[in-house]
This record gives C-alpha cells, structure tokens and sequence, in this order.
C-alpha cells in the first residue's frame, strides 16, 4: 500500500477501531473472540483499502466484513461457545438496570446469530435496513422481521410501559 | 424514550472488555496479508479471494420435519444398501436438577450412559451431569462452571471461570475437580477441552494477546496428569478431539481460516482428510475410524474415514429447514461409532435418514450421540409472537 494511503486506513482505524470492538463484542460476547474478528476485518480491509476507500458508505462495508467473519464457522470453533447455534433459549431476565451490561449482552447472546446480527448492524451500525439486507445476503423483508423479532424478544430487558409501546408500534410497522 | 433508541443508547454505552488490538500489529498483519497475496498471484497467475465470505445463516430457525415417520428402528446399524429405510427415534425426557433454568446438553459418553450439559444464570454456567438418566447438579466451584465432554468412565472436562483472564479447564472425576495446566506462560485455552476413554484430554493454547490463531498449538494433559504436554504437531494445527486410540482430530489453520481436517497420531504423524473439489474443509469430532466436520463454501457436514481419509459430503434430510441463506445444515459436531454425524441440530448419515420424534409444533434439537444410538439434545417450541424458546432437555432412542 502507498503511503498515503496507508495513512488513511490508520486514520480511519484509529477512528473506528473501538466501536468496531464494541460491535464485535455485543455480536459474541467474547472478549477474545471479537478481537479476532475486528483483527480479520481489519486486515481484510487493509488488503482491500483502496476500493473500501471509494465505497458510498464504507462504515456499512465494514461493518459487513465484521459480520461475515462473526458467521463465518470455519474460522475458529467459536460456534459451540455457549449458546451457539442452536434455536436459544430466551432467558427469562425479569430486571433491568440491575446490571445492564450483563442483561443486555445476555439477552442478545440468546437471540439466534443471525438475528442477533441484524440487531447489531440497524441498532449499533446504524446502517438501513437496505444496507443490513445487503450485508447478510437477505431480503429486506427478513431483515424487517427479524428486527421485529429480535426487539420483541430484547423488551424483558428494555425499558417499560412507553417502551412497549412504542415497541408495539414499531412491530406493526416492521412486519408490515 | 422509545425501545429502539433505547437499545441505541445502551448499545453504545454498555461497559465492554478493553481490547488488546493496537495499529501496529494491524498494520504488520495487512502488510504481510498483501506480501503473501502477491505471492499466490504470482505462483497461481490468479486472483486470490481475500476472504471466504460465507453466505449468512440470517436465521437459524427450523420448523418440524415432517412429522415422525414409521419405520423399522435399527439400533446401532450404518446404514447401507439400496433400500431406504428410515429409523425414527422415540423421545424422552431429561430431568433438570431443581433450581436451574435454560439447561441444555453439551455431551454424552459413547456408551450413552452419561450425559453432560449447562444451566445458566446471567452469563455464566451452572454443570450438570446425568448419570442413566438421573440429573445432579455438580458442584459450583467458580463464578461460571461449564461441561464439555464425558468418557465412557463418567470423568468429565469442562472451563471455569473466574473473571477475565481467568479462565481454566478442569476435569471432574468421583466428585473432585482438578484444575488442569497450561504450559508456563500467559496463554488463553480454547475452545473447549475434549477427553477420551483412557482420559487423555487435548485443547489449544495460544499467547495471551494474539488473535486468529497467531502462535497458537495443541496440547495434551495425560490421564491423571494436571501439567499439559505441547504435542508436536505442524504449525497452525489446532485440535477438537482425540478418540479412544489417541488418534488427534483437528485442521489445519492458516490466517485463523481453516485449510483441511486432519487425523494425527500422538508423535504427530498426519492424515490429511480429503477436500472435496472447490472446497476448504475443517475437522471437529471423532469417534473409531470416523471423524465429521464440515465443508465450505457449501456449508455441509463431512464424515471422514480417518483410516484412508476418504470423504462423503452428507445432504441435508429432506423435509429438514436450514436458515434462509445456509445452503447445507452446516458442519458436523459429533459422530458415533457407525458414523451417524450430528450437525443443525438433525442426524444424518451417509443414507437412510433419521428422524427424531418431536411433538407438533415443535423441534428437536440434536446436540449429541452415543454408540448406540442414543441421541441427546433439546426440544424448541415457538411463542406465541414468533419468538423461540427451549423447552428442555431430552434424548431420543434410535
């Protein structure tokens, strides 16, 4: 890589590299596990920088590269670690603002990978629900039902009455 | 505020673990990753994928096969011949021990007389052995306590955890745990550790700080033993299993992404497990000659027979419901002595399909399987508004 543009990539990582971590974690809620995926995004976007660079939006870029490395099995046996890949149990967290990083990582940890995944890349990447179609290679419509599903099964955990509200209303509109 | 914004806001604000990436080895990485691109370009005279992107599981959600299907059982046959015969696996439920939620099994010895499995409580883990059939809640000697595998002698292995940086493997055998060593050093186990008849128990260590696999290498506590022995096998091999001969199961790994499973005897003499055309391949679980995996891109499981390393690529049952984008049931992650390979929570093998019984409406969830065709897991319901839920462990006789 030039120079110049490698001065780039590390400013962008600079940047971007702790909320990159934070998205690997709430995705796998292993320490260890969400550097080695922010590790191999990370190189693959340097391998491929300068194209990611003239990418519309490269957050969303990167972003799917995170995710494809966090659903990528073959990489290292990260998928029997817990609750895995197996339909989840839906724990049943009965109170909020106990420990909210435990609740919150837990009841994510309990939603299916790719469910959880499309939690992520709306909620934390912010990225559209075109965008997160794109990145996990579905419909927009699994994207908007999933969304719906994974919100549903995260309200024991979100806040209360306007909350469910204003969840209801956001079922309805996501299913539609 | 509303539920979304919410999450937002707590999404972005929730305490996470400090991560031991820094720029400079990022960079090295990238810069070696590109050296060695242009050196296959060169050797290939072709474009080398950066990365295996995999087709997303966008849901792992599966309805009900076709409902039980009559048929003859045949307990402990492979299946062969042109016949098709299908074995339908009666359903029986696992006790949990008073006071636990969300069990769910994690494994079970070839003989299918023990079975070892996980509650949980926040995130951690709480054990539980079955012993025929009869649930007991092991002791809780750290914050989080977690089975991984048991031998046809009820000794089992597991991880403890005590907080970051603290995480160790353990044996469990007439009702003492033994915490069991890495080498000398700062190293993190992974992934889980695995043991067989003669209790030999193999796991992979790699230096504290690495990621993907840098610098990492298998080793072996001994039965008895609680200081581990680093096993001489090629660089980037890392193990998922030993079976009762001491034949060592794992892949090689290059750049965190696995290249090939592999069978390796103990002094570290290698069968490499054949890839199908097209394909990479990794290795996870043995049993006598068979050893199960998967393969990608395909996404399917492999069964392996580790003697002349021959391959069969399983299909998926029919009737069977992958996630919308998963093109097979994904990787095998246990085997039995006739080479039934439990993979996406089905049994299947190389012919007649097996079907385990499940109530309307619901799903059986295979995590395991014994010799004789004893299969151990969970049943998943569905909620009312389209959620999942487990509803408990169970087994299945086939």
């Amino acid at each position: 890589m030039r120079p110049d543009h490698e001065r780039e990539y590390v400013e962008y990582v600079r940047v971007r590299l702790p909320r990159l971590h934070r998205a690997a974690y709430l995705l796998c809620a292993d320490a260890h596990q969400a550097d080695d995926i922010v590790q191999a995004t990370l190189t693959s976007l340097y391998v491929d920088w300068r194209r990611a660079a003239a990418a519309d939006n490269i957050d969303a870029y990167v972003h799917r590269i995170l995710v494809r490395r966090f659903l990528d099995e073959k990489r290292r046996r990260w998928s029997k670690v817990l609750l895995g890949d197996a339909l989840p149990d839906r724990p049943t967290v009965d109170t909020h603002g106990v420990d909210d990083r435990d609740t919150l990582v837990t009841a994510l940890r309990a939603l299916p990978k790719g469910q959880r995944a499309v939690i992520v890349l709306r909620f934390l990447g912010d990225l559209s629900v075109e965008a997160t179609a794109e990145a996990l290679g579905c419909s927009t419509g699994n994207v908007k039902s999933q969304s719906a599903r994974g919100l549903s099964a995260l309200r024991g955990v979100l806040g209360g009455a306007a909350g469910v509200a204003a969840l209801r209303s956001a079922d309805a509109r996501e299913v539609a | 505020m509303s539920q979304e914004q919410e999450l937002r806001d707590r999404m972005d604000t929730l305490d996470v673990p400090p991560s031991r990436l820094d720029m400079e080895s990022l960079l090295r990485d990238g810069r070696k990753r590109v050296t060695r691109r242009r050196t296959l370009r060169t050797v290939a005279g072709a474009v080398v994928a950066v990365a295996a992107m995999l087709v997303v599981p966008a849901v792992v959600v599966k309805q009900r096969a076709a409902g039980p299907v009559p048929g003859t059982v045949v307990p402990g046959r492979p299946s062969v011949g042109p016949t098709h015969t299908t074995t339908t696996c009666a359903i029986r439920t696992l006790p949990v021990p008073a006071g636990l939620k969300d069990v769910g099994v994690t494994a079970i010895d070839p003989t299918g007389r023990y079975i070892v499995g996980n509650g949980s409580v926040g995130q951690n883990f709480r054990p539980v052995l079955w012993t025929d059939g009869k649930a007991r809640a092991l002791p809780v000697i750290a914050k989080s306590v977690q089975l991984t595998g048991v031998n046809s002698a009820g000794v089992v292995v597991g991880l403890a955890e005590d907080g970051p940086q603290t995480e160790y493997a353990f044996r469990y055998q007439n009702g003492v745990y033994t915490q069991l060593k890495p080498p000398a050093g700062d190293w993190h186990i992974y992934p889980e550790p695995s043991i067989n008849a003669a209790g030999d128990i193999v796991i992979n260590v790699e230096p504290d700080g690495n990621t993907g696999g840098k610098d990492s290498f298998a080793i072996i506590w001994k039965n008895g033993a609680t200081t581990a022995t680093k096993l001489p096998l090629p660089a980037g091999a890392n193990l998922n299993d030993i079976t009762d001969d001491g034949t060592l199961i794992g892949s090689i790994y290059r750049n965190g992404a696995a290249q090939a499973g592999y069978a390796w005897t103990q002094p570290g003499k290698g069968r490499k497990l054949t890839v199908p055309p097209g394909q990479e391949a990794a290795a996870y679980a043995g049993r006598g000659d068979w050893a199960t995996g998967g393969v990608w891109p395909d996404e399917k499981p492999a069964l392996w027979n580790t003697r002349t390393g021959k391959v069969v690529v399983l299909d998926t049952p029919k009737g069977a419901v992958t996630a919308p984008a998963l093109k097979g049931l994904g990787p095998g992650e246990a085997v039995n002595a006739q080479g039934w390979v439990v993979a996406g929570g089905y049994v299947v093998r190389d012919g007649d399909p097996v079907v385990l019984a499940a109530p309307e409406g619901q799903q059986a969830m295979a995590t395991a399987i014994a010799d004789n065709g004893l299969v151990a897991g969970a049943l998943d319901g569905k909620n009312a508004d389209g959620s999942y839920r487990t509803i408990g462990p169970r087994t299945w006789q086939c």
